[in-house]
C-alpha cells in the first residue's frame, strides 16, 4: 500500500467531484478506482450541495475539506461558474485547486473559467481510455508534482 | 414773354433754324437754339414734330435711320405716311377727336405702336407724345424708339419662362418657391400630388403649413436665423425631413433647397420628393436583415446547445462502450466484442460530426481577430499536425513560399488542414498521395491552391461538395462527417473570398481560394 500513498500528502487524497450526470460520476469513479494513488472521491450532485459540503453546513458537518475539486460547468441550480466564483471569492476555500472537467470545448467557457481563477480546464474525453489517462495525469500532477499548502494551514484558525 | 402752356418746349426749328439766328423775340436765345439743334441731331431716339393737322415739321437724323426716309422727303407731309394700317387711316380722326373732345389716346401717355419704313416694312416702336404751343399754335412732339430688339428679348424671356413653367409643371419632383418670410410663391402640380393641397390653397401662405411639428413652429426662426447669421441648416445641402399632408398625415420627404435672388430679395427653391415608399422598402430590408441575422444567431446557438447536449450522450455511449469492453470484454464472444466496437465507432463518428457542427455554427457567431502572420509558418504547423497521417500514407506534400498575410490565423490553419487532409485522404487505394500547395499574391488578393493526385470529383458534384453533410462516399470507403468543405467554404467567405474546385476524375483535384488583401500596416 505504501507505494500507492501520495508522495506529498502522506495520506489518501481527498477529492470532491461536482457532477450532476450519473454516467459521468460512474466513469470518474471507475477511473479513480484504477488509479495508482489512493484516494477518496466525494460527490456533490449540484452547485448548492458542493458549497454546503465545502462550508461544512448541515448535514455536512463532518465533511473533510478536499485537496482538489473537480468541477463540471453545466450544473442544475447554481452552475459551475457561480460555484467557482464563490470558491475563489472565499478566503478559506480559495487555495483549493479547482479543475474544471466539462463537456464544453467552447472558447468562451475556457476563457471565463480562467478569468474566474480556475486552476486548470479539461474537456471530458470521448472515450474511457482517454478519461483514464486524464485522471492519471490529474493525480500525477496535483499529488506528485505540485506542492500544496498543508492540510493544517487550510483549516480555519481555531 | 408770352404765356406758354406747360409742355411747350420749343418752337418749330425748321423755320427757326433760320429765323432764330439773332431773333430772340420769344425769349429763346441763339445759344439755346443751337443747343436744341444739337439735341435733335444727336438724339438716339427719333424725334418728330407735327402740327395740329399732322404735318411734319421736324424729322431728326435718328428718324431718318428708323424710317429710311430723308428729312426732305417727309417734312411738310402728313405724319400718317409713317404709319401702317389701321393707324394710317385713322390718324386724322385721332387728331380731330382730340381737338374737339380733348380725349387723350396717346398724348402724355406713350404706348407701343407700329411704324412703317420707306421700304414698307413695319416695326414695333415705343412712342411718347407731348403737346406744345408755339405762338398759339398747337404742336405735338413724338419721341420714337425702335423696340424690335427689346420685343425679341421680351419674347425670348417669355418663351424661357414658359419653358421653365412647363418644366416645373411636369416635374416629377415637387418644386416650391418661397420668399424670405416663408411665403409660398410657386407650388407646382407635383407638390399638389405630394401634399394634397391645390396650388390656390398654398400660394400666398406660409410654407410652414406643409410642415409637422416641431418644424412648423421653428421654421420662421430658421429663416430669420439664416438671414441674420448665414448659418445653413439645409440650404444648399438637402436632407430628409418630414412633410405634412392636407389630411394631417406626416410623411418622409427628401428636400433640397437652393437660394436665388430676385430684385435683391432672397428666394428659396425647394425640390421635394416623397420617399415614403423608399423608406418603407428600406425599413422592410432592415427588418429582413435583422430577422435573418437573428435566425442565423439562433441557428448558431441551437447548433451549439444541441451539439453540447447531444455530445454528452454520445460521450456516455462511447465511454461505457470502452468500460464494457475493458471490464466485460473477456466474457463476450468475438461477435459481442464486434458489436461493442461498432457502437463505439458510431459514437466516435457522431462526436466528430457534432464537433464540426459546433465549429460551423461558431464561424457565424464569433468574429475572431485578424492579425498579420506568416502563412509559411502556419503551413508548417498544419503539416506537423498531420504528420502521423502523412507518414502512414507515405504522402509527399510540397509547397511554394507562402506570404506574410492578414487574416484570422486559427481559421487559416484550419482551412489548410482540412484541404490538405482531404487531399491526402481521397486517393485511390495503394496510391501514395502527392499534394502541392501554391501561393500567389496579386494586387488585391492572396491566392492559394491545394492540388492533389487523388480520385478527383465528377464535375456534376462540384457545387454539392461544399454543402454541409454532403458526401460522395460511404464512411467505409472514406471516413468523414461531410462538414469539412462546408467549414472551409465558410472560412473563406469570412475572409471575403471564394473557394472553388477544378477536378478531373481519377487524375486529381485543385482547390483554390483567394483572400482579400489587407494593406500592410493595418
Amino acid at each position: 500500500m505504501t507505494d500507492s500513498m501520495p508522495a506529498v500528502l502522506g495520506r489518501p487524497a481527498e477529492l470532491m467531484l461536482v457532477e450532476d450526470n450519473y454516467g459521468d460520476i460512474l466513469l470518474t469513479q471507475e477511473a479513480f478506482k484504477a488509479c495508482k494513488i489512493s484516494n477518496r472521491l466525494h460527490v456533490a450532485r449540484d452547485g448548492e450541495e458542493a458549497l454546503k459540503m465545502l462550508r461544512k453546513e448541515a448535514p455536512y458537518g463532518d465533511q473533510v475539506t478536499p485537496d482538489l475539486i473537480l468541477l463540471d460547468l453545466n450544473l442544475p441550480r447554481k452552475d459551475g461558474r457561480e460555484v467557482l466564483a464563490e470558491i475563489k471569492g472565499t478566503r478559506e476555500l480559495a487555495k483549493i485547486p479547482v479543475v474544471i472537467l466539462t463537456g464544453s470545448r467552447a472558447e468562451l467557457d475556457i476563457v471565463r473559467s480562467y478569468e474566474l481563477n480556475a486552476n486548470c480546464y479539461i474537456a471530458k474525453p470521448i472515450d474511457f481510455k482517454q478519461l483514464q489517462d486524464v485522471v492519471n495525469s490529474i493525480q500525477d500532477f496535483w499529488f506528485s508534482v505540485v506542492l500544496l499548502p498543508s492540510q493544517r494551514s487550510r483549516e480555519p484558525a481555531a | 414773354m408770352n404765356e406758354r402752356p406747360p409742355g411747350a418746349v420749343f418752337t418749330d426749328p425748321e423755320r427757326s433754324a433760320t429765323e432764330l439766328k439773332g431773333d430772340a423775340r420769344d425769349g429763346m436765345s441763339h445759344e439755346s437754339a443751337e443747343q436744341l439743334r444739337a439735341v435733335l441731331n444727336t438724339a438716339v431716339d427719333g424725334i418728330i414734330l407735327i402740327d395740329a393737322l399732322g404735318n411734319i415739321r421736324i424729322f431728326n437724323p435718328a428718324c431718318e435711320t428708323l424710317f429710311g426716309y430723308r428729312q426732305s422727303e417727309v417734312v411738310g407731309r402728313n405724319v400718317k405716311m409713317l404709319m401702317p394700317a389701321p393707324f394710317h387711316g385713322e390718324h386724322d380722326r385721332y387728331l380731330e377727336d382730340y381737338r374737339r373732345s380733348g380725349e387723350r389716346k396717346i398724348i402724355g401717355i406713350g404706348r407701343d405702336v407700329e411704324g412703317r419704313r420707306k421700304d414698307g416694312v413695319t416695326f414695333p416702336m415705343a412712342l411718347s407724345v407731348g403737346e406744345a404751343y408755339h405762338n398759339g399754335e398747337q404742336l405735338f412732339v413724338g419721341i420714337i424708339r425702335d423696340i424690335t430688339e427689346q420685343n425679341q428679348f421680351k419674347e425670348a424671356l417669355k418663351e424661357g419662362a414658359e419653358q421653365l413653367k412647363a418644366v416645373v409643371d411636369t416635374a416629377v419632383d415637387g418644386v416650391i418657391l418661397i420668399d424670405s418670410r416663408g411665403i409660398v410663391r410657386m407650388f407646382n402640380p407635383a407638390c399638389e400630388q405630394v401634399f394634397g393641397y391645390w396650388q390656390d390653397e398654398v400660394l400666398g401662405h406660409n410654407v410652414k403649413m406643409l410642415m409637422p411639428e416641431p418644424f412648423h413652429n421653428e421654421h420662421d426662426d430658421y429663416l430669420e436665423n439664416y438671414q441674420r447669421s448665414g448659418e445653413r441648416k439645409i440650404i444648399g445641402i438637402g436632407r430628409e425631413v418630414q412633410g405634412r399632408h392636407k389630411d394631417g398625415t406626416v410623411f418622409p420627404i427628401e428636400l433640397s433647397v437652393g437660394e436665388a435672388r430676385h430684385k435683391n430679395e432672397p428666394l428659396f427653391v425647394g425640390i421635394i420628393r416623397d420617399i415614403t415608399k423608399r423608406r418603407q422598402a428600406e425599413e422592410q430590408r432592415e427588418l429582413l436583415m435583422k430577422r435573418l441575422t437573428e435566425s442565423d444567431i439562433e441557428r448558431g446557438h441551437f447548433a451549439h446547445v444541441a451539439a453540447h447536449d447531444l455530445g454528452q450522450s454520445v460521450r456516455m455511449v462511447s465511454s461505457f462502450c470502452g468500460l464494457l469492453s475493458t471490464h466485460y470484454g473477456d466474457r463476450l464472444d468475438e461477435r459481442g466484442r464486434e458489436y461493442i466496437a461498432l457502437m463505439a465507432g458510431a459514437a466516435r463518428t457522431m462526436n466528430a460530426l457534432l464537433d464540426d457542427l459546433v465549429e460551423h455554427g461558431r464561424l457565424d457567431l464569433e468574429k475572431e481577430n485578424e492579425a498579420w502572420f506568416d502563412a509559411e509558418k502556419s503551413l508548417k504547423d498544419v503539416l506537423a499536425n498531420l504528420s502521423e497521417t502523412i507518414e502512414a500514407t507515405h504522402a509527399i506534400v510540397t509547397h511554394e513560399e507562402l506570404p506574410m498575410m492578414c487574416a484570422t490565423p486559427i481559421r487559416f490553419a484550419r482551412l489548410l488542414q482540412n484541404l490538405i487532409g482531404n487531399a491526402i485522404k481521397y486517393v485511390a487505394p495503394g496510391v501514395a498521395p502527392r499534394v502541392h500547395v501554391s501561393a500567389k499574391t496579386t494586387a488585391d488578393e492572396w491566392i492559394f491552391s491545394v492540388a492533389d493526385n487523388g480520385i478527383g470529383i465528377d464535375p456534376q458534384y462540384h457545387a454539392r461538395i461544399f454543402e454541409p453533410f454532403k458526401r460522395l462516399h460511404t464512411a467505409s470507403q472514406y471516413a468523414g462527417t461531410g462538414m469539412g468543405l462546408a467549414i472551409c467554404k465558410k472560412i473563406v467567405q469570412g475572409f471575403g473570398g471564394q473557394l472553388s474546385v477544378e477536378s478531373t476524375p481519377k487524375q486529381g483535384s485543385t482547390f483554390t481560394f483567394g483572400i482579400k488583401r489587407a494593406q500592410e500596416g493595418t
